[in-house]
């Protein structure tokens, strides 16, 4: 169950859909800012990676593993993307975040689709018997 | 909920001004201790009636905030002048988008420090200044999800997962956790071995394979195979390829943020390889590459001139003891008195982990694996001194390993009785005082107060750029903004501007923009305790200066004060 909360694509849609919303309405409040660009620098990017790498192999490992990896892994993602701050000349750290959220809600659209179609499926398959 | 209550009335009582030559115990009060006690002698007995993994968490949490967020809560600034210039450096990269590799060896390892400038400017904050005080506390709860981690592959004994977690927290007096790369890259070397641990140990194929010398005689004379240590995670081949791709780019971020990290991750899994118990066997290999390959290409402004420092100390074993140990063990009756506390007490954690070990292997359960990680870090002291912090360092790595083993000295193979719970107690009681002692026992010079900091901002705000600024230790904690604006005189960690002679030749030769003396509480107080210089020593320099009648005071207040030449003129 643990690992499914982590694990859940649509948390991690939402965290990435909610850091977005955040920057792009250009709320300046550091004290709405804080605590979402970090949860999201924390478990954002390593949430969907996991997630969309090891799928329902990740939710038979054990937790606290599942969340080391998940730590580590957005970490790494974060790292990497900052280091554009100092390789490209007038990176805006904001536009990075802001396409780590992006690209983290786009790869979580097929696994949400995917949940979607597959929760529909019984609701369908009734339609289609009513229907013939 | 008593041991928070405890705590936090404890918390409203210390006096700052209690702070001793053996730092900040002086200052808690016996409250302290009771509080810790309250909430010990709840967790053995949770661990004793019922493993509530959520009262365990919780527990674990306090424990964190007590031992780790008393500073941030009693003091009025971050502590470490260290943390300060890495804050400097985050927001030099937040503000300009570029390193300057010249300036610092550490700029040339940027990782950590584009991450924390990236964090800074996306959260709107000002400067990573912000990041400073809680940075332990959280770091701390990174690498207490990955100890668990690797005690619950060690054991299925909940009991002794626990109970390694509480040690490692109790043990880890090292103080690396503060807002630096080695903090961060640490938790990505527990990662690393976490998942090589986890998915790569023993049997199956390897991903990458190529094949070396069997070792299975070596290791059946090392030690016996334990049936936990196997076991695993459930991983197919392809899980497994990308569980590698995500080692080879934690590794990278590794490189890319620490110097001795990298080396420490190698050596682990070199030896795990050596062994027989890694099945990745030319991982060691590629880890190293990629090592070589960052210091040739990414962080030549270091090594152009400075080939010495990197491989200079290679092979002579007894120089780098000598620097580790006795270059250290220096200072006046308090300091010696608290190095001796932290030697002891490492020398404990090594020895209660042997017996451990030793347990171990009398119940046919070698652990082979986990013990070569206790040992592996050590032989970094051979290719590197680092400073004389290498066997810091070195037990600070292999920590982890050594609380799962001190934790199955503690907790017999029958499992977790009431003589064992007595045990822990008085184990954690015993290792508290030793760890607040060891970790805060330099809080004289590592505490940074409200007037030592007025004094250094009014330095940075009225000295023309180009001035020349000299400190009296490396103790100062500036550099966190104006980072290269200023002519800093360079300091050596453990060496002391004690001579007035020398100070009046710094000032009187320095630029035309200015020469500033600056004189803190906190480099006076590492004067005296470092090199055993009278009480005052600092106080008396500047009298003997101002005597001279060539300089004059150009800031005063109860912690700082800033010499400069008669004919300087502030800005502002």
């Amino acid at each position: 169950m643990g690992n499914r909360l982590i694990l859940n694509p649509v948390l991690s849609a939402g965290l990435g859909a909610a850091v977005l919303v955040t920057l792009l309405a250009g709320v300046q409040t550091t004290a709405v800012r804080l605590p979402a660009v970090l949860l999201f620098l924390l478990i954002g990017p390593g949430a969907i990676i996991v997630r969309a790498a090891f799928g329902r192999v990740a939710e038979q490992w054990d937790l606290p593993l599942v969340a080391t990896l998940v730590f580590s892994i957005s970490i790494t993602v974060d790292t990497v993307s900052a280091q554009a701050m100092v390789f490209v000349h007038e990176w805006r750290p904001i536009t990075a975040v802001a396409l780590m959220a992006g690209v983290c809600t786009l790869t979580s659209l097929p696994l949400l689709a995917r949940r979607s179609s597959r929760s529909l499926q019984p609701h369908m398959a009734r339609i289609w018997r009513h229907q013939g | 909920m008593s041991a928070i209550y405890i705590w936090l009335v404890d918390l409203s009582r210390v006096n700052l001004d209690s702070v001793s030559n053996i730092g900040l115990i002086t200052a808690v009060g016996p409250l302290f201790f009771v509080a810790l006690a309250f909430l010990t002698v709840g967790f053995c007995t949770t661990l004793l009636l019922t493993p509530n993994r959520p009262l365990l968490v919780a527990q674990s949490v306090v424990l964190v905030m007590i031992l780790y967020g008393t500073p941030a809560l009693v003091e009025p600034l971050a502590r470490f002048s260290t943390a300060w210039l890495h804050a400097g450096f985050a927001d030099y990269i937040a503000s300009t988008g570029r390193t300057i590799p010249s300036l610092d060896a550490r700029f040339n390892w940027p990782g950590f420090f584009g991450l924390a400038a990236l964090a800074t400017r996306a959260t709107g904050l000002g400067s990573a200044v912000a990041f400073l005080q809680w940075a332990p506390i959280f770091l701390l709860g990174l690498y207490v999800v990955a100890v668990y981690s690797i005690a619950s592959i060690a054991t299925q004994t909940n009991e002794v997962r626990w109970l390694a977690v509480w040690l490692f927290v109790a043990a880890d007096w090292v103080g690396q956790d503060y807002f630096s790369p080695q903090g961060l890259a640490y938790f990505l070397y527990l990662a690393t071995m976490l998942t090589v641990l986890a998915f790569f140990c023993l049997g199956g194929p390897s991903v990458v394979s190529i094949p070396v010398p069997s070792t299975s005689r070596l290791t059946a004379w090392l030690g016996r195979i334990s049936p936990e240590e196997g076991k695993g995670q459930a991983a197919n081949a392809r899980t497994r390829a990308l569980l590698v791709a995500v080692l080879l780019a934690i590794y990278a971020v590794i490189v890319l943020s620490h110097q001795l990290t990298p080396l420490a991750v190698i050596a682990g899994v070199g030896a795990l390889v050596i062994v027989g118990r890694c099945r990745l066997r030319s991982l060691p290999i590629v880890l190293t590459v990629g090592l070589a390959s960052w210091v040739a290409y990414g962080a030549t402004a270091y090594w152009t001139g400075h080939l010495s420092n990197l491989f200079g100390s290679a092979g002579h074993v007894g120089e780098s003891v000598s620097e580790n140990l006795g270059q250290r063990v220096r200072g006046n009756a308090s300091r010696l008195f608290v190095l001796d506390i932290r030697l002891g007490f490492t020398l404990a954690v090594v020895l209660v982990a042997s017996v451990g070990y030793i347990r171990r292997l009398q119940a046919h359960r070698g652990d082979l694996s986990f013990a070569v990680l206790a040992v592996s870090p050590f032989p970094v002291l051979i290719a590197q001194t680092y400073g004389g912090e290498a066997l810091l360092r070195a037990y600070f790595f292999a920590l982890p390993f050594l609380a799962l083993f001190a934790a199955f000295a503690i907790v017999p193979a029958g499992g977790f009785n009431r003589k064992s719970a007595m045990i822990a107690f008085c184990a954690l009681m015993v290792m508290f005082p030793l760890f607040f002692l060891s970790r805060y026992g330099n809080e004289r010079f590592d505490m940074v107060t409200r007037e030592e900091h007025a004094g250094i901002e009014w330095l940075l705000d009225h000295a023309p750029p180009g001035s020349r600024l000299i400190p009296l230790a490396s103790e100062v904690p500036w550099g966190y903004r104006k980072l290269d604006q200023f002519d800093n005189y360079p300091t050596n960690e453990r060496q002391v501007l004690a001579d007035p002679a020398k100070a009046a030749r710094l000032l009187d030769t320095g630029p035309p923009e200015g020469s500033y003396l600056l004189m803190t509480r906190g480099q006076e107080a590492f004067g005296e305790l470092t090199q055993d210089l009278p009480p005052h020593w600092a106080s008396d320099m500047a009298s003997t200066l101002l005597r001279t009648g060539r300089y004059r005071v150009a800031y005063r207040n109860g912690d700082a004060l800033i010499l400069t030449r008669l004919s300087d003129r502030s800005e502002g």
